[in-house]
């Protein structure tokens, strides 16, 4: 265990002493102000006219209801369950003597910082392929491989580099998001919740509790593309390789879980299962049968068999250039 | 010098249908510096290669220390340290940097005092603190010195240690090597620069497509009183030093060559001879013989491999 920290505390060292690293972070910081500032800017002021504003928001629901009646029951029926839920949340706002219009640095973090989690999943794809590639591509792997540790633990001190470079990210966006929000929205308090609806009952949806669940969630999409940057640095020595593909599947894995969606078999696929924070907000996939936990289940399976096969590469190869 | 510090027996590397090293077998003894020979494609670098793990045996066995290496790999590397090919360092840290990332690989503690004796020994202390990407060749060359004895190794395994050093440089790198001998480490280096093995190894073993040729002290090869070289001497008339010394010297023949005649003699002759020439009346202005070295050894000995 003393010979792992020691090689994590390496790998650290070769990742922060790179000024990109530093550099990647600094931009991720910047992107939330500047997201901030935008959101300010075209945020509706209402102040203490907010009740003027419900008032006026409910009856429009009743006037959308009314036009609704005539059209057919198939398509509406989704529809008017959504503006009845949310008249009940407006009401609920009314009585309770709430502004719903009242943003706080909360909102900021479940609203606009979670679409900035997909960069920390490019920038852990570039760290974690050249954590492997690069030390092909230098020549230091020579140097790296005759030392007195097998090879796995030098395998797996990188990967754990990785995972704690994804943690420490997700936890730096976390904070500043809730920091720049609370700066430029005012800072909400621990007991801060959204007001939702769910089944015409009035839920309160603990702000804090959401945000962390939905961080941790898109966390775990993270690391199953880190990981397979890993597999693909491992097996290719290439970072270019490895970045490439990495990154084409976070961007084609939405699209193609929804074109695929038709096809039963589909749902075995990485593709379809990657985001797991679609299930904060629904309670089945794209795909008929598929739940969470089948989607959970089928990324772990994936995670692994990328593992061992990462394993099993690092550990046979002949490093002969 | 006695116990062997790294035994190696049949090491077999097959690749394709072709044995790239080929029952290889040899030891190197303790504080001794070890030369393996060969031209280039002999297989030198895949035999490093074996022994430090980094490419996987066909065939045979090696241990260090009577440790071995595949058997137990992480208790034999604590006894090596090594330079495969070049020693490519991190480029974005510093020498310092460098030296204390290959100090934590090491199962022992190794201090910051070990880490600046290192440093003083290699002369690095000016640039110490200075990213790698600015070092020259032969910089990083010490640097990679460095690393490979921070931690006081039994065997140190160099691989064409002096590619891209200049003369001052490989003189340099020639002392470090007889310093560490005297600590007890044991080298073993690699070249096809013959007359580089000369100057630094006691033994050297050559190799030829993966096969042990010979091992020969460098002693052994350089000064054989018995053996017959190349003598000339520098007379004013050739030809009358042919006939003074037709009677009984020339059974390798007598050459002239402008005002010099060659005969190929052993060390212990050449008094004879050149009494014979005095006596004769010729007037000898010079003798000179032309020592063999390893390189006519190496040459003489791989013609005969291939043939």
């Amino acid at each position: 265990m003393v010979g792992l920290y020691s090689l994590v505390k390496n790998e650290n060292m070769k990742i922060y002493r790179r000024p990109r690293t530093w550099i990647m972070a600094a931009f991720m910081i910047v992107l939330v102000i500047v997201v901030a500032v935008i959101m300010k800017q075209f945020a509706p002021d209402v102040g203490d006219q907010w009740r003027g504003k419900v008032q006026e928001e409910i009856q429009q629901d009743h006037q959308q209801l009314k036009d609704m009646a005539n059209a057919p029951e198939a398509f509406t029926a989704q529809a008017k369950v959504r503006i009845q839920e949310d008249i009940v949340r407006l009401q609920y706002a009314l009585e309770h003597d709430i502004s719903p219009y009242d943003t706080k640095n909360w909102d900021f973090v479940n609203g606009a910082s979670v679409n900035i989690i997909s960069l920390i999943s490019l920038f852990a794809v570039v760290i974690a392929g050249s954590l492997i590639a690069g030390e092909f591509s230098w020549g230091s792997i020579k140097l790296l491989l005759i030392r007195p540790h097998p090879r796995w633990s030098i395998l797996l001190s990188k990967y754990l580099a990785a995972l704690l470079y994804i943690v420490g990210m997700v936890i730096l966006l976390f904070v500043f998001s809730w920091l720049i929000g609370g700066l430029v929205f005012g800072f909400g308090g621990l007991n801060y919740a959204d007001i939702v609806v769910d089944n015409g009952h009035v839920v309160k949806e603990t702000a804090i509790v959401k945000s962390l669940q939905f961080y941790g969630l898109a966390a775990v999409t993270t690391v199953i593309l880190m990981t397979i940057a890993f597999m693909i640095s491992t097996i290719f020595r290439s970072n270019a390789l490895a970045i490439g593909i990495s990154i084409f599947i976070l961007y084609i894995a939405n699209v193609l879980s929804l074109v695929l969606s038709q096809f039963e078999w589909a749902k075995y696929l990485i593709f379809s299962n990657l985001d797991l924070t679609y299930y904060l907000d629904h309670s089945e996939g794209l795909i008929d049968g598929v739940t969470f936990s089948f989607s959970l289940f089928i990324d772990i399976a994936y995670w692994l068999v990328f593992l061992i096969i990462t394993w099993w590469i690092f550990q046979k190869r002949d490093i002969a250039s | 010098m006695g116990k062997p510090v790294l035994e190696l027996h049949g090491l077999t590397k097959k690749l394709g249908h072709t044995n790239v090293v080929d029952d290889l077998s040899f030891s190197v003894k303790e504080g001794e510096i070890f030369g393996l020979l060969g031209p280039n494609g002999a297989g030198k670098t895949t035999t490093i290669r074996m022994i430090v793990g980094l490419i996987s045996k066909t065939g045979g066995r090696v241990s260090v220390k009577g440790i071995d290496t595949h058997d137990h790999f992480v208790e034999a590397m604590e006894k090596i340290g090594a330079i495969v090919e070049n020693p490519e360092m991190y480029k974005f840290l510093t020498g310092y940097q460098n030296l204390v990332h290959f100090a934590r690989m090491a199962r022992k503690n190794i201090t910051k005092e070990r880490i600046d004796e290192v440093v003083r020994l290699v002369e690095l202390e000016e640039a110490i603190h200075k990213k790698v990407k600015t070092y020259s060749l032969g910089m990083r060359q010490r640097l990679g010195v460095a690393q490979a004895i921070l931690h006081r190794p039994a065997l140190l395994i160099l691989d064409e240690p002096t590619n891209g050093l200049d003369p001052q440089g490989i003189y340099e790198f020639r002392e470090y090597l007889r310093q560490l001998t005297k600590e007890g480490t044991s080298v073993m280096v690699s070249s096809h620069l013959l007359s580089e093995m000369q100057l630094m190894c006691d033994r050297v073993a050559i190799i030829q497509k993966g096969k042990l040729i010979d091992i020969s002290s460098v002693n052994d090869l350089t000064d054989d009183a018995a053996e017959q070289t190349v003598v000339q001497f520098n007379v004013e008339n050739t030809s009358e030093a042919k006939k003074a010394l037709s009677g009984g010297y020339s059974e390798g023949g007598i050459t002239v060559n402008e005002g010099n005649v060659e005969l190929e003699i052993s060390r212990d002759a050449i008094p004879e001879v050149n009494k014979a020439l005095v006596e004769a009346g010729v007037r000898v202005y010079g003798i000179s013989s032309q020592k063999r070295t390893l390189e006519d050894k190496f040459l003489e000995m791989t013609k005969a491999g291939e043939a």
